[in-house]
């Protein structure tokens, strides 16, 4: 299987340049291999958003490199980076961050208007089809505001998926939603992840999403505690 | 032969004849057909393991898995008389074993027939639960001073717990013997997470252990 993300010798040092420099990751290589369905756990504080938003390139590391299918990414410029992280990969956090004056529908649709791209006969059917495939064609026009937290978060999952990234690093993504939502949540990823072959690393605190996992990584003061493969 | 007896079995099994399985069961040891061993590991291991729900709705067969697995229990915790009267023909090896399932950890069949295969070996084995909780694990082993703690996983998540145990254990006692076993350690690394002593894949091995030591 080939890897699609590679970090190398990751280290993060908040704060470098002040007095209280303070590392929270140390020396961290991982590898993640096309297709598969990752959880990463461990105590509160250990450095796992720190771990994903580096493999997202939302932040960059003191040093090591990260490499997106295969491309080393500390070189590049920043608008050809923000082009290969639109381009593979989707993000969904604990907050979902929809516009709450606009419907499901246009929440899903947002990253199309922000990025000024023609939202074509295809790009509303597609936005129509993944709004179905999470379970909202009752309600996809309807105001984000008024929807459940369940409902908003599944409106975060359609709008993930509309660049069809091929990995998708969610952030505690059922952390504020109760637990037979969050098996219905689980569900819906997995199901994404046999579908489209999406890659998925999920940060969790809940056992029951980190145990269906094919691989727990466990976090520890900034390293590699665990990794365990089914 | 012992083939015919696994068929048998099963066919009460299938049909939830409790009666009739623990019946069956317990004749086949009595009347000297198969030995505790083969009963453990030929008869009751692949009752279970092997089990296949062939109905179409789920929550009939979590029904029937229940049921069974409460059958198998039945026997195992008849089976513990014979137990008895074989470990009064051996000499026993002053050596005390604890058995037990990490918390979280429901399925304690396997770790029930691994301490009764201590028994059989000679050992004071000491079966203490499934769920069992870090900090009791610790306690169970300051107070009771076992020579051997015995893990039984399954689930392969509870690897994750079963490293803290294990790294606790060994920093605070490291002279208790960790032997690790179950269908959690099939996974790819898994072993190489915890600290242990000895992993035993067949559990006829288990007489060949002592205070330890591999002999
Ligand atoms: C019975 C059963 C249950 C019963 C357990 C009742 C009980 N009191 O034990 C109940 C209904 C509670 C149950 C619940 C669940 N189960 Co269940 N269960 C089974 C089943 C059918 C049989 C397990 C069993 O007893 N086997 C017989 C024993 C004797 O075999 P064994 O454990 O492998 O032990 C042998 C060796 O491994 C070895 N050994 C074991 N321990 C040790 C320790 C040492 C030190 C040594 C040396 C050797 C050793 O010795 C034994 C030799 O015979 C299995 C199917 C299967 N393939 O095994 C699923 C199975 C284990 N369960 C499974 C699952 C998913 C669950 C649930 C999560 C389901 C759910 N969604 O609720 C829950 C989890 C509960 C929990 N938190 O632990 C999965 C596990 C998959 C995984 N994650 O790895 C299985 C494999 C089913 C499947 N194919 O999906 N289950
Ligand atoms: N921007 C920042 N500046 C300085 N320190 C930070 C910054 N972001 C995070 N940290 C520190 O880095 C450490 C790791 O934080 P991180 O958010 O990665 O933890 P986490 O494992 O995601 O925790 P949680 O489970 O609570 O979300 C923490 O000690 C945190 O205080
Ligand atoms: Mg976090």
């Amino acid at each position: 299987m080939p890897k699609i993300l590679e970090l190398k010798k990751i280290n993060k040092i908040y704060g470098e340049n002040t007095k209280v420099p303070t590392q929270v990751l140390f020396d961290i290589d991982l590898s993640f291999e096309e297709s598969s369905f990752n959880s990463i756990i461990g105590q509160s504080g250990s450095g796992k958003s720190t771990l994903l938003n580096i493999l997202g390139t939302l932040d960059k590391p003191s040093n090591g490199s990260v490499l997106i299918n295969q491309i080393e990414t500390s070189k590049m410029k920043k608008n050809q980076l923000s082009n290969l992280r639109n381009e593979t990969i989707g993000f969904i956090f604990q907050f979902h961050y929809l516009l709450p004056e606009f419907t499901a529908l246009e929440n899903v649709l947002m990253p199309y208007q922000i990025s000024k791209r023609p939202i074509t006969k295809e790009v509303l059917a597609r936005a129509n089809e993944l709004l179905d495939l999470v379970g909202l064609e009752k309600v996809k026009n309807n105001l984000s505001i008024n929807m459940s937290g369940g409902q908003q978060q599944r409106t975060a999952i359609a709008r993930s998926l509309m660049n069809q990234p091929k990995i998708i690093l969610a952030d505690e993504p059922t952390g504020n939603l109760d637990s037979d939502t969050t098996e219905q949540i689980y569900e819906l990823l997995r199901e994404i992840n046999k579908k489209y072959k999406t890659t998925f690393i999920i940060i969790t605190h809940d056992r029951h999403i980190a145990e269906k996992a094919d691989r727990i990584i466990e976090i520890k003061d900034g390293r590699i505690n665990l990794d365990i493969t089914k | 032969m012992k083939k015919t007896y696994y068929n048998t079995f099963l066919k009460y099994l299938d049909d939830e004849n409790r009666d009739a399985s623990i019946d069956y069961a317990l004749q086949l040891i009595q009347e000297q057909k198969v030995t505790l061993e083969e009963m453990y590991l030929e008869i009751l291991t692949p009752s279970l393991t092997e089990f296949f729900c062939s109905n179409e709705d789920e929550e009939i067969c979590i029904w029937k898995e229940h049921e069974r697995t409460s059958i198998i229990r039945t026997i195992l915790e008849s089976l513990y008389v014979y137990v008895i009267h074989r470990k009064k023909q051996i000499p026993s090896k002053g050596k005390t074993v604890m058995v037990l399932c990490p918390s979280e950890e429901y399925h304690e069949i396997g770790a029930i027939i691994v301490s009764h295969f201590f028994a059989l070996s000679g050992y004071d084995a000491k079966y203490i639960g499934a769920n069992t909780p870090k900090n009791d694990i610790v306690s169970a082993v300051k107070a009771l001073k076992p020579d051997m703690l015995a893990l039984s996983v399954t689930n392969y998540y509870n690897i994750v717990v079963t490293k803290k145990i294990t790294e606790e254990i060994k920093s605070k006692y490291p002279d208790v013997k960790i032997i690790v076993g179950g269908q959690a350690f099939s996974h790819k690394d898994a072993l190489s997470q915890v600290q242990y002593d000895y992993h035993l894949s067949d559990l006829t091995t288990i007489a060949s252990l002592e205070g330890g030591k591999s002999i």
